[in-house]
């Protein structure tokens, strides 16, 4: 009697606890493509700055809408997130159970993550795939990972400090063409350029230091991005 | 009927002193299912009403489900102080008596593991969530009985001289009856915890118990021949002539576990708004094993003699044995308004299911498990809490009510346990958090020291509870 109850609790449980249906550890990798035309898959950390690419209406292009939303639904109905950013302190003013006009500093101390307090690093890494000709596999406004285009640059400087307001943004035309609305505003304005690590530069970087695996030195794109900057 | 199978259980407790030969009783199986006031002081400060809560590490007590709502690491740990009061009435004389202990009640670790989406969450500590401290302190006049006469087969009265060899006792009552109870221990738990968000703001966690802990019951007590009743021409035993004008009787027995065990539990926690939640968990049968060791001692004082046990007396006996506890379910709410929070927790539990698992023998377990389900029944402990702060200075302010019905099959309300409890909680730094919670538990119990309302200690019970909790952070 007592395992016919235990067994079938214990298996909901856990199918539920490891379908990883929600919660995602780590985010599926996005191809860029380099000034030279080619293709990468580049990682995504925690630390990145969601609404850099993300925003309520947009998609990334060969994605369904239901899976967009799949993906994204923590945030689509969070404009505060969208507008401010992640860590911002006013996503922690009226959002959640411990809103801070109401519970002064417990609302961070509840609610703010450690790891928005983790300076991101320098990327030194990233895995390209060589796809001569088959261009950005998304739409362009999610991807400023693409060299070249200073302008779009994926920043990855989501945590802290809160970034300015967002005085450039235009939430609703995210789906323009390849200007993408969607880039964060200090990039827009010019400022903050240090932290934009893009990963045009970091390869070049790792080049330069002999960091990279010889086999991927050897590949014949790679070559060319050395001394862009 | 009332109270039949409770002292039923305390008649055989106090009669398992025949030759040191150790005798489990009901008792020993709600007393390691029964539940604690927890380890934490925010908790507690609002009535243990935390099953919806549960955002910090006491989780693993209450909800595991909670540490999904975990953001920032944490490093916890805190100290308990409780104190019992018991004011006992006896023959009409009432006697005070108090016991207390300071503990180490929480060490922990949390950490949540960064996320693009969701929340996972480990943790690992130690709780400790039971305390056994006690007190009864009883004197009184008994005419009407002894539990000389009460036991007069065991071992231990013949070779004090209080009984034939047949087992046969002039003395039958009208003996000053006094002692003193002192019980300590505690349970605590090492816990494994892991939670996850699975759904937007729908939590599910888990925990894995290891458990350790100790109880110890020692008590005292003594018949006195006050008003003469037992002179020179009473031989207790007629065989032997230094067993005439009876003085005293004092007994000695202490009760000493060794307890280990685990169990697991899980829950969900389901944030229904940004202003509410619920939550609900279920914890599993305990199984815990006992290693016991019981030692009787006693001495008798006649008028031209005194006598202890013979040297070859058996008066430590060991034994190992398992008991499992029953499920509790529980469930709980909360809601959020504007800086004040509501929580309120109901748990079930059927202690009919407690249950003697192995390592007596057949007939000894076979009889307790028939015992508990005559003795014992199902209760819903009730849980409320409130807790507002003042955002300015990051202050809290808390209050609670408990109620933990008696678990005893016809028990009248008087002996449910009920508490009200208060506290404060201070935050430094947006990192360190300071909370200090006190309970104050009252209710009456009864107890026997032998038979079955022959000597009947009614106790009126008052408990303080003090916890403060510190949390970093980061």
């Amino acid at each position: 009697m007592r395992l016919r109850f235990y067994i079938p609790v214990v298996l909901t449980a856990a199918l539920s606890a490891f379908s990883g249906c929600y919660t995602v550890v780590e985010h599926p990798d996005v191809q860029a493509k380099d000034e030279n035309g080619y293709t990468y898959n580049s990682k995504v950390y925690f630390y990145d700055d969601c609404a850099s690419c993300h925003t309520s209406t947009d998609r990334p292009g060969n994605m369904t809408q239901s899976e967009h939303l799949s993906m994204f639904k923590a945030h689509e109905e969070d404009e505060v997130l969208l507008d401010e950013g992640y860590y911002s302190e006013e996503y922690y003013t009226g959002q959640y159970y411990y809103p801070t006009q109401y519970y002064g500093d417990y609302g961070f101390y509840y609610q703010k993550p450690w790891w928005s307090n983790i300076t991101p690093p320098e990327r030194t890494s990233r895995t390209r795939d060589r796809r001569d000709g088959q261009g950005i596999q998304y739409n362009g406004k999610s991807r400023d990972q693409e060299g070249g285009r200073s302008g779009e640059t994926r920043t990855g400087q989501l945590p802290s400090p809160p970034p300015p307001p967002p005085a450039g943004r235009n939430p609703g035309g995210s789906s323009g063409g390849s200007g993408g609305s969607t880039t964060p505003a200090n990039v827009q304005n010019g400022d903050n350029t240090n932290q934009n690590r893009n990963e045009t530069r970091s390869s070049s970087e790792n080049k330069n230091s002999n960091e990279q695996p010889k086999s991927r030195n050897n590949e014949g794109g790679r070559s060319s991005n050395s001394g862009r900057r | 009927m009332k109270h039949t199978a409770l002292s039923l259980a305390l008649l055989l407790f106090f009669s398992y002193f025949a030759g040191a030969v150790s005798a489990q009783i009901p008792l020993d199986a709600f007393r390691l299912s029964d539940i604690g006031l927890g380890s934490s002081a925010r908790a507690l400060g609002m009535g243990n009403a935390y099953q919806s809560l549960s955002d910090d590490y006491s989780a693993a007590s209450f909800n595991p489900a909670g540490f999904g709502l975990l953001k920032r690491m944490e490093f916890a740990g805190g100290l308990n102080y409780s104190k019992q009061n018991n004011s006992t009435t006896f023959f009409g004389n009432t006697t005070d008596y108090s016991n207390s202990a300071t503990n180490l009640n929480q060490l922990s670790f949390a950490f949540p593991f960064p996320t693009i989406r969701g929340s996972l969450v480990f943790a690992v500590g130690y709780n400790r969530d039971r305390d056994f401290n006690g007190a009864v302190s009883f004197n009184g006049f008994n005419p009407n009985s002894s539990m000389i006469a009460n036991n007069a087969g065991d071992e231990i009265l013949y070779e004090l001289g209080l009984t034939d060899q047949n087992g046969n006792t002039p003395i039958r009552g009208n003996l000053n009856q006094d002692g003193t109870i002192l019980s300590k221990g505690g349970i605590g738990r090492w816990s494994f915890s892991g939670a996850i968000e699975v759904a937007r703001n729908i939590y599910l966690g888990a925990t894995l118990n290891i458990i350790s802990g100790s109880y110890n019951s020692s008590r005292d007590y003594y018949e006195t021949d006050t008003k003469n009743a037992y002179g020179f021409n009473v031989l207790t035993d007629p065989a032997d002539s230094t067993t005439a004008d009876f003085r005293e009787f004092y007994f000695n027995d202490v009760l000493d576990w060794d307890i280990s065990g685990w169990d697991a539990k899980i829950g969900f926690i389901y944030q229904v708004s940004p202003m509410a939640r619920i939550g609900a968990s279920i914890k599993f049968p305990t199984s815990y094993t006992i290693k016991e060791t019981y030692t009787v001692n006693g001495q008798s004082t006649f008028a031209n003699a005194t006598y202890l046990p013979f040297q070859d007396f058996q008066n430590v006996s060991t034994s190992e044995y398992d008991i499992s506890s029953p499920y509790q379910f529980s469930g709980g709410a909360s809601v959020n308004l504007k800086g004040l929070i509501l929580s309120g927790d109901v748990t079930y539990i059927d202690f009919t299911q407690m249950e003697f698992k192995s390592g007596l023998d057949a007939g000894t377990m076979s009889a307790n498990n028939k015992d508990i389900k005559t003795t014992y029944r199902g209760v819903v402990n009730y849980n409320l809490g409130a807790e507002y702060t003042i955002p300015e200075v990051n202050l809290r302010l808390r209050g609670g009510f408990i109620m933990n019905p008696s678990p005893y099959e016809g028990d009248p309300s008087e002996r449910n346990r009920k508490y009200v409890t208060g506290g404060v909680g201070f935050l430094a730094d947006e990192a360190f958090a300071f909370d200090l919670a006190y309970a104050y538990g009252w209710w009456k119990d009864i107890g026997e020291n032998y038979g079955n309302n022959e000597s009947r200690t009614y106790q009126d019970i008052r408990n303080h509870n003090l916890i403060l909790s510190v949390s970093y952070r980061f």
